[in-house]
């Protein structure tokens, strides 16, 4: 493998994609990083056996693969207990957060995220910001936003209360 | 009025009960089709039944992709370029190797950009799977691209009151925004916010220098080049040995001629904060060129 300009024209062209790729299914930048590096070492290696039309191709394929190695490696760590709720008390009246989203068209998908993060996922503000690529103080205007929004449809139950979230949802 | 806490609290008290969702990075994995043959089924049927989760991809889907920065594509192509000096990745997990890297880097593109250099002026064919011929190299080396830091009355967290400008400059408030993105490595964000700054104070040389900055990180080589030799003329003392150092590294990277001279010029200058970092680019820069 002498051409070392050719290699870098396709890590050049291709490495943002590939770790987009891995970001997107690891969700870890960390680990995202460590496998495009890994994606890219394996082109190294492949590098005379391979035509330049199975790019980028190629590369997106092992970085799946690769992806996917890592949650066969890694799934216990983030295994989903489908019996877990929340010990919380609630109070009268209850809302789903997917009916009062749906009831909102004013709020925009950043709004809609920070705020299924935040109370369905129970992520940090901290937490959302690095998500989203956000700074903190971004993500609490958007949710400040958002709740007071949120807290105008709050009404007492009615007929509209007792919806499901389909029947508000655009084509659902 | 009640604090953000405090209605989220409240908000929260109102929320239905219900079984929790998976969490988020086991979502993303689904939807990539990347898990295991079990929790990918689970998580498929619940993505069906469950409208919130549903929602909360496709919302993701919208927002603007992670970048992959200059920084990162940097950091991580020098493990690539030389395969038998990789670090194996348990050891590179360790933060232990972070303050040898920089030096590692600029040593191993260096050598990297000597081998481009010879392999390219050689006669000997090599097998190509570049998607087009690389133009004629000019002597050139990769020059790590160090953040130069948001000026110190605009650091994070302090609380500034957007007056206007006794300078006919931007105010601090204007300027915050474009910083806050900067400082968070949102480059496009603070690229945009930045320019601007620029159409509305072009006599400015601050934000025109982040502006320069941001696009080198975004890669926009050439737009950098234009930008930071706009700044140059407009550049205030306090601004100029940063403008002639990102000069110089644009001009390296866009193979200008000129490059080995900047570095030289910034080498010799005595005052310059970059000036031992310059004469071993300018030094490389001249043997890559012999």
């Amino acid at each position: 493998m002498t051409s070392i300009d050719g290699f870098d024209d396709v890590y050049r062209l291709h490495a943002g994609a590939v770790f987009r790729i891995c970001l997107r299914a690891v969700s870890r930048r960390e680990i995202a990083e460590e496998i495009t590096s890994e994606v890219f070492m394996a082109l190294h290696q492949n590098w005379t056996k391979l035509e330049p039309e199975q790019l980028p191709a190629w590369l997106f394929t092992v970085a799946k693969r690769r992806t996917a190695d890592f949650w066969r490696h890694h799934y216990v760590e983030e295994r989903w207990v489908v019996e877990q709720v929340e010990e919380t008390t609630w109070q009268e009246p209850e809302f789903d957060l997917a009916v009062l989203l749906a009831r909102c068209p004013n709020l925009k998908p950043i709004h809609r995220v920070c705020l299924t993060l935040r109370f369905a996922q129970g992520m940090s503000r901290g937490e959302i910001a690095q998500q989203t690529n956000l700074s903190e103080l971004q993500v609490k205007g958007h949710l400040q936003y958002a709740l007071q929004l949120l807290r105008e449809q709050m009404v007492p139950p009615s007929r509209s209360t007792a919806a499901t979230a389909e029947e508000f949802l655009p084509d659902a | 009025m009640p604090d953000l806490d405090s209605i989220e609290l409240e908000f929260r008290s109102h929320l239905h009960p219900k079984s929790a969702c998976p969490p988020l990075p086991l979502l993303l994995a689904a939807q990539e089709g990347v898990l295991p043959v079990e929790p990918q089924e689970q998580v498929s049927q619940h993505l069906q039944s469950c409208a919130l989760c549903s929602m909360l991809l496709s919302d993701l889907a919208e927002l603007p992709e992670t970048q992959f920065t200059v920084d990162q594509q940097e950091r991580l192509r020098p493990n690539l370029s030389t395969p038998t000096t990789v670090v194996p990745i348990q050891s590179r997990r360790s933060p232990s190797w972070q303050p040898f890297a920089a030096i590692a880097a600029v040593l191993v593109l260096a050598v990297s950009g000597i081998l481009t250099y010879r392999a390219a002026n050689s006669k000997q064919p090599g097998p190509s799977i570049a998607v087009a011929p690389a133009p004629k190299p000019a002597p050139t080396i990769e020059v790590a691209l160090a953040k130069l830091p948001a000026p110190s009355d605009i650091a994070p967290g302090l609380v500034l009151r957007g007056g206007a400008s006794s300078s006919g400059g931007p105010t601090f408030a204007e300027l915050l925004p474009a910083f806050d993105a900067y400082n968070h490595d949102h480059y496009d964000v603070a690229a945009r916010r930045f320019t601007q700054l620029t159409q509305h104070y072009p006599q400015s040389d601050l934000p025109s220098l982040y502006l320069g900055i941001s696009q080198l990180f975004l890669g926009q080589n050439q737009n950098a080049v234009a930008t930071l030799s706009h700044t140059a003329q407009i550049a205030t003392p306090a601004h100029r040995d940063d403008v002639s150092w990102y000069s110089a590294i644009a001009a390296t990277r866009t193979r200008n001629a000129d490059a080995t001279a900047l570095f030289q010029q910034l080498c010799q200058d005595t005052h310059s904060a970059y000036s031992q970092q310059a004469c071993q680019v300018a030094s490389q820069l001249q043997i890559t060129g012999k």
